[in-house]
């Protein structure tokens, strides 16, 4: 019975810091981009080399595929009903996103280029939950961002904005 | 250097989409980058609108609305009104609910902006305050904006409401649909409300509305050459009256739902969900019927014989008809006993000036449940010089009751035109004719524009306008497309409704 189903199938990934990770290959697919060179390639066997993306994020990016292997495909119907639920995300996915600031914006990097939706969803999404309800200044020190208008913009941009405050 | 503002455009969309349309307001006031990325960004506008509301596309002179005006318009007005310490003028919180209810979705697809509206007005204060200023709430000694002057938030200014106003709050209560027939406190109970004090125990306590709105809609002194005879203002300019709107609302509201209790749920609940069908072209038919009883119907009934010649040009009669008249309706009819009616139209030793209300009406009423059914038979060409280029559709089929065949009043032809008013607003005409004689009229104006769901509510009359009466409430709604249909809506048979009482 165990004789049809192949043997779990293993690839190796390069890193941009030239660190190779071995990983099953249901895994790896989670990423529609390594998914697409796979297909277009066939098997040869040789290490796909990920330029954008270091061995610490590549770790993290991987323990969230291994996470979500069994998930369904994302749909391609990428209409706004999936995404209207916004700010909910699962507990196990807020714990992962418990990282440092610089780590999840490099999260949301690798999902983007290495094309995994639901991962970069959800990484956007904690990042929103981080402005929700914030003033502007709170917004400045969550980010790190400089003030950098004048007082006099400042002013009018307030104005022009008058219309979300309570 | 901040990783946010490293962020391409497109992630930073896929962020600030997630964001409340508030928000975006403290992003662009935190810097220049931000600002930049969110002023003039009409898609994010766009996307967070579309998330929250019914696309409004093509306004009426087919351009792109505006999102980044359209967003931060609603967002105010849902902050007004929730934060309830304003003082928004009914007139404005009027036009934006009228606004949403005319680009809200129709079909299948289940409309954002009603959803919107039923939680707006969902909080007791918003409700009472707006939809409870009517006149006939003032006739019922209801005193709601006294009770708030204690409170912490007054969402109106606490003056009594204007002519004008009190006819806006009318209009906001018929849209809304759900009649509000609260027991609020009387003004003779001297204590005031207690904030913390929660509606529900407060609308226990005291005097239910329906008694006053009865003693409206039976009052024949509002029943003239200048109302028409039907629910609109006593200067002959067809404006609609919603104050008289409400008030037949509010009693046909209170019959139905009783007779929905005595029949257990064969006739099922209607105008139980706020703001449905308050929307233009939101009726839709039920799913198809398989056997179609037309002709068994009209051959039972033994009345209006409508030659099946009929049927071919009607189809494009219906294809030109812009109110959807073909097809089946059920219709409410209610009325006082005579004896009472008379009583309490014709006891005054002298005329009463019609500004002293006449006393409340505790006496119940009888209720008629009707399955009209009908069809256009000509369609005149809109008025030139009229503002609404809508047409005049006239009508004629047959209206039998759904309680017993031996109903003589209910059995009946029934023709009618159905024509725009001064204002827009959809007027229906009948005329119900026993045995080739013409006896009841009705005037009614269909809540939420053509093809609304909700129906046609007005009043009955003598067809001579008889001073004597008698007269009542009457609403209408459509049921099905088909005019064969015959099913009703608890799914029984749609005769024998009689109550078991």
């Amino acid at each position: 019975m165990a004789a049809s189903t192949p043997a779990t199938q293993m690839i190796t990934l390069t890193t941009n810091d030239g660190v190779d990770m071995t990983i099953e290959r249901q895994v790896a697919e989670r990423s529609i981009l390594i998914k697409n060179l796979l297909e277009d390639v066939g098997e040869t066997g040789e290490a796909i080399p990920i330029p954008n993306v270091s061995e610490p994020v590549m770790r993290k990016v991987i323990e969230w595929c291994e996470q979500h292997k069994k998930d369904p495909p994302a749909s391609n119907d990428d209409d706004s009903d999936s995404r209207k639920k916004s700010t909910d995300i699962d507990e196990w996915d807020q714990k992962f996103m418990q990282v440092d600031q610089e780590m999840l914006f490099e999260i949301i990097l690798a999902a983007n280029y290495l094309d995994i939706k639901a991962l970069l969803d959800v990484g956007c999404k904690t990042v929103a939950n981080m402005i929700k309800g914030k003033s502007p200044e709170e917004i400045r020190k969550t980010f790190n961002i400089q003030n950098d208008f004048t007082p006099e913009e400042e002013d009018q941009i307030r104005r022009e904005n008058e219309w979300a405050e309570e | 250097m901040s990783q946010l503002l490293g962020l391409c455009h497109e992630l930073l969309h896929n962020i600030f989409t997630q964001l409340d349309p508030s928000d975006l307001a403290s992003v662009s006031r935190s810097c220049r980058p931000l600002n930049r990325y969110v002023k003039n960004n009409k898609l994010l506008f766009k996307e967070l609108y579309l998330q929250r509301w019914d696309d409004p596309s093509p306004t009426a002179d087919g351009a792109e609305p505006d999102w980044e005006f359209e967003l931060p318009k609603l967002v105010a007005f849902q902050k007004l009104l929730e934060s309830s310490n304003t003082t928004l003028s009914i007139a404005d919180i009027t036009q934006h609910v009228t606004t949403l209810l005319s680009t809200a979705a129709t079909g299948s697809t289940h409309s954002l902006n009603v959803a919107f509206l039923a939680r707006i007005f969902k909080q007791p204060h918003t409700k009472y305050l707006l939809l409870c200023n009517s006149s006939l709430y003032e006739a019922g000694e209801v005193h709601l904006n006294a009770h708030y002057q204690n409170s912490s938030r007054p969402i109106l200014s606490s003056a009594p409401m204007a002519g004008r106003e009190r006819q806006l709050s009318a209009k906001l209560h018929c849209l809304y649909g759900v009649p509000i027939d609260v027991n609020w406190k009387v003004s003779d109970r001297s204590e005031t409300l207690d904030a913390t004090e929660s509606m529900e125990a407060v609308t226990k306590i005291y005097r239910c509305i329906n008694p006053y709105a009865r003693s409206r809609v039976y009052d024949l002194r509002r029943y003239t050459e200048q109302t028409f005879w039907g629910p609109f203002v006593d200067d002959a300019s067809e404006h609609v009256d919603w104050e008289m709107l409400e008030s037949i609302m509010v009693v046909l509201g209170y019959n139905l739902g009783m007779f929905s209790e005595r029949t257990r749920g064969l006739f099922g609940p209607v105008w139980d969900k706020p703001f449905e069908g308050a929307v233009p072209g939101s009726f839709v038919p039920p799913p198809k019927e398989e056997p179609f009883c037309s002709k068994h119907t009209r051959h039972d009934s033994g009345l209006a014989e409508v030659p099946a010649l009929i049927k071919e040009p009607s189809l494009s009669l219906d294809a030109r008809d812009p109110y959807g008249v073909t097809g089946t309706w059920r219709r409410v009819v209610c009325f006082l006993d005579y004896n009472d009616f008379y009583r309490f139209n014709f006891s005054d030793s002298r005329p009463l000036p019609l500004s002293t209300s006449r006393p409340p009406i505790t006496t119940q009423e009888a209720i008629r449940l009707i399955t009209l059914k009908l069809h256009v038979t000509k369609i005149e060409p809109p008025q030139p010089h009229t503002p609404h280029s809508l047409p005049t559709v006239h009508f004629k089929g047959t209206s039998r009751s759904m309680h017993s065949h031996w109903d003589p009043n209910a059995n009946s032809t029934i023709v009618g035109t159905v024509s725009p008013t001064v204002e827009g607003e959809i007027r229906w005409t009948t005329l119900s004719v026993f045995f080739g004689e013409a006896r009841w009229r009705s005037e009614g104006i269909q809540v939420g524009g053509p093809r609304s769901a909700r129906g046609v509510i007005g009043t009955w009359f003598d067809k001579d306008y008889d001073e004597h009466g008698p007269c009542g409430p009457t609403a209408f709604w459509k049921i099905s497309d088909d005019e064969g249909y015959c099913k009703c809506p608890g799914g029984g048979q749609e005769d024998g409704l009689d109550e078991s009482d």
